[in-house]
């Protein structure tokens, strides 16, 4: 078999692990490359069909461009689409692009805070038992200890030091109750895997991850005054395919556009800890 | 366009005997690494005035570095001009033989890394034995730390003597020894000066010379009910795990004996089966083909099985077992030998079996399963036992001796 076949393959067993095991169910999307992935293995998963909700946790500081795209997917693909955001924190503008807080500080109110009050369920709608997500183990470094399937507990805590074993396709599908499992089923594709797998499928992805002629791109999509383009002339899925392999960007951390991972040195897995995706 | 398949390899070994130190090496090596990574860590240890170390390169987490010890299995990414490689690197220390597990139930082939000084220690007979329990059979052997005992080729082959004749004991003829400095980087991408003695391959051409080994297609058809899908038309859903299908077979499902000739295959990632017949078929059911050979259908089983919990599993009490995706009560009813996995050393009889502990034995499941006793497929051979929401042990179903 293939490597992708194999990473597909494999992808998909634990999506449907996911859907026949834990309910209610979600699944994050942050219109970047590596959800959008995810989303299409959904529906190569149940044959078209996209059966669970997508969650949006808008900051309200996305690029536009992003939010033109997830409309447009959602209408196209026709699936339920939950956007999460935290109104308060806007309206109060406890946020670091109004100068309030640092960066860290504000991905954890606009985005770890909505995401756990999205979690937790409102009038209509019940708490959700579990969520799949599109991390990667070759991110960074908390993510390469994840499991498939990890618990969180009623405070979202992610205990590290005690994680569930996971062997012979056999994951942690029993849960009491107020707890709920994150579902990782990229951990083992690495960066290149997704464009490979996106130049292969003809997966529509947003543009800004394309030189549109200034020779200027996006590796790592998140908030606007927080990520920056890298130089790069790529056009296609097929060029970022080998300027990873071979060019410019073989020995560059993919997240090195992201400013909050360096703060304070471990700023992402400080976060990761308390709730973050 | 696709890329040449990744090789998973797990990393065991004795805390401190060098694992980080080795896979951060090799990331330098083979340049693997994003070139702001090696700055930061370097910038790090300026800041608090520590010596550059190459196991910093793996230790992401802020607290494990303060606690010096690799908690948890990681997985890192680095390439040869072969082909990707996956590491997944397991903890060395005694408590965290799970993780150890998990790392190696995904691996091709498996390093285990000890230290010449120190020779053999507890935890590199268990990783042996569990890696050999796990079904790998590609195993390399790091004999780290040469410059501690000036290079003498006495010494590694020394333990070269002592470590494989305990590891053919369980099985594993090991690829090769290797040795090597992860400190001086003695035998990574080059040929030693240091150990002219040794005419071996370097650790990278060792790692080249690992083979996947295929899937055999050549297997029974088997596969594990994972879902029934009604959108518009009933698809019966699992992965494929061994053997191959077309639309001319007729499927059996067991345990149910349930019949069917298809309508349709999807094959692939996301395969599944349309049924002609209007059969009521449930998740934890297995589908095979009729004229293949069959799996047992049984309810007793012989194991051998290995317990993670600090609550011990004691005999005649209720758990759950689960096996591709079926799920039942079981009890244990007998335990037949007991063996402690540091110590490899065989216990007298107990009825339970306590954290660590490897025991045959024998265990009855509240209704039956298929069985293929050859071991061909994880979905009819290997278990999981869940007690509490946990995982807290696994297994294999061996051949009963009537
Ligand atoms: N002298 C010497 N020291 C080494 C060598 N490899 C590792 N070490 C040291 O041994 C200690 C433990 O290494 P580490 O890689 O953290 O071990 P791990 O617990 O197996 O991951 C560290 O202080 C390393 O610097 C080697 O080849 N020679």
């Amino acid at each position: 078999m293939k490597h992708l076949d194999e990473l597909e393959s494999k992808s998909i067993f634990i999506i449907r692990e996911a859907y026949a095991c834990i309910k209610p169910l979600g699944m994050l999307w942050s219109i970047g490359k590596d959800s959008t992935v995810l989303l299409w293995l959904v529906r190569k998963a149940f044959f078209g069909h996209v059966p669970i909700p997508l969650i949006h946790i808008d900051t309200s500081f996305k690029i536009p461009e992003m939010i033109a795209y997830r409309d447009r997917l959602a209408q196209e693909w026709g699936f339920e689409l939950i956007v999460g955001q935290n109104k308060r924190a806007l309206s109060e503008k406890q946020t670091f692009p109004h100068g309030n807080l640092n960066r860290v500080k504000c991905c954890q109110t606009l985005k770890t805070e909505s995401l756990k009050e999205t979690l937790a369920g409102d009038d209509g709608r019940p708490a959700f038992g579990g969520v799949i997500l599109g991390i990667r183990a070759d991110e960074e470094g908390s993510r390469s200890k994840e499991r498939y399937f990890s618990p969180r507990n009623e405070k979202n805590k992610w205990d590290i030091y005690n994680q569930p074993p996971e062997f012979w396709n056999q994951f942690k599908t029993e849960f009491p109750p107020h707890s709920h499992v994150r579902i990782h089923p990229l951990l083992d594709w690495s960066e290149i895997n997704v464009w490979e797998y996106i130049a292969q499928e003809k997966i529509p992805t947003v543009s800004l991850y394309y030189d549109q002629g200034d020779g200027q791109r996006y590796r790592s999509l998140g908030c606007h005054p927080c990520t920056m383009q890298i130089k790069s002339k790529s056009k296609t899925p097929e060029d970022i395919v080998d300027e990873l392999r071979e060019g410019p960007l073989a020995r560059v951390a993919e997240r090195a556009g992201r400013a909050q991972d360096m703060d304070d040195g471990g700023g992402l897995e400080a976060l990761r800890q308390k709730g973050y995706m | 366009m696709s890329s040449v398949q990744a090789i998973n390899l797990v990393v065991a070994g004795h805390v401190d005997h060098g694992k980080s130190t080795i896979i951060g090496r090799l990331l330098a090596e083979t340049q693997s690494l994003p070139i702001d990574k090696i700055k930061r860590i370097q910038e790090t240890c300026d800041q608090s005035g520590r010596p550059f170390e190459y196991s910093f390169i793996i230790d992401a987490f802020k607290d494990e570095q303060k606690k010096g010890i690799t908690i948890d299995t990681a997985r890192v990414f680095f390439k040869t001009i072969k082909r990707p490689y996956i590491i997944i690197d397991a903890p060395g220390h005694t408590e965290f033989l799970k993780n150890m597990i998990s790392g190696a139930s995904r691996a091709h082939g498996g390093l285990i890394v000890l230290d010449a000084q120190q020779g053999i220690k507890e935890n590199t007979r268990r990783h042996g034995y569990m890696l050999s329990f796990l079904g790998i059979k590609q195993v390399a052997v790091l004999v780290n730390k040469m410059d501690l005992v000036e290079y003498s080729q006495v010494k590694f082959e020394n333990i070269i003597e002592e470590f494989s004749s305990f590891l053919f004991k369980h099985g594993i003829t090991p690829k090769l020894f290797l040795p090597l400095s992860g400190l001086n980087g003695d035998n990574f991408t080059l040929k030693s000066k240091n150990m002219s003695w040794h005419n071996g391959p370097t650790l990278v051409e060792c790692l080249d010379s690992f083979e996947i080994l295929i899937k055999s297609s050549q297997s029974p058809f088997r596969m594990p009910v994972q879902d029934i899908y009604d959108f518009g038309q009933k698809i019966v859903a699992g992965p494929i795990e061994t053997g191959k299908i077309d639309e001319r077979d007729t499927v059996v499902f067991y345990p149910s004996f349930k019949k069917s000739k298809l309508k349709a295959v999807y094959q692939g990632g996301a395969a599944g089966l349309v049924l002609q017949e209007p059969l009521f078929i449930e998740r934890g059911e297995l589908a095979t083909i009729e004229k293949e050979e069959a799996p047992q259908i049984k309810s007793n089983l012989d194991v051998v099985l290995f317990w993670l919990s600090e609550r011990p599993m004691k005999i005649n009490t209720n758990y759950i077992f689960k096996m591709g995706t079926a799920k039942r009560n079981v009890k244990l009813v007998e335990v037949k030998s007991l063996m402690d996995s540091s110590e490899l050393k065989e216990l007298s009889k107990s009825d339970e079996i306590r954290i660590n502990q490897v025991a045959k034995g024998s265990i009855q499941l509240e209704s039956p399963l298929p069985i293929d006793s050859r071991g061909f497929a994880s979905c009819t051979s290997r278990f999981v036992i869940v007690d509490d929401y946990n995982i807290v042990g696994g297994g294999l179903v061996i051949e009963s001796k009537i």
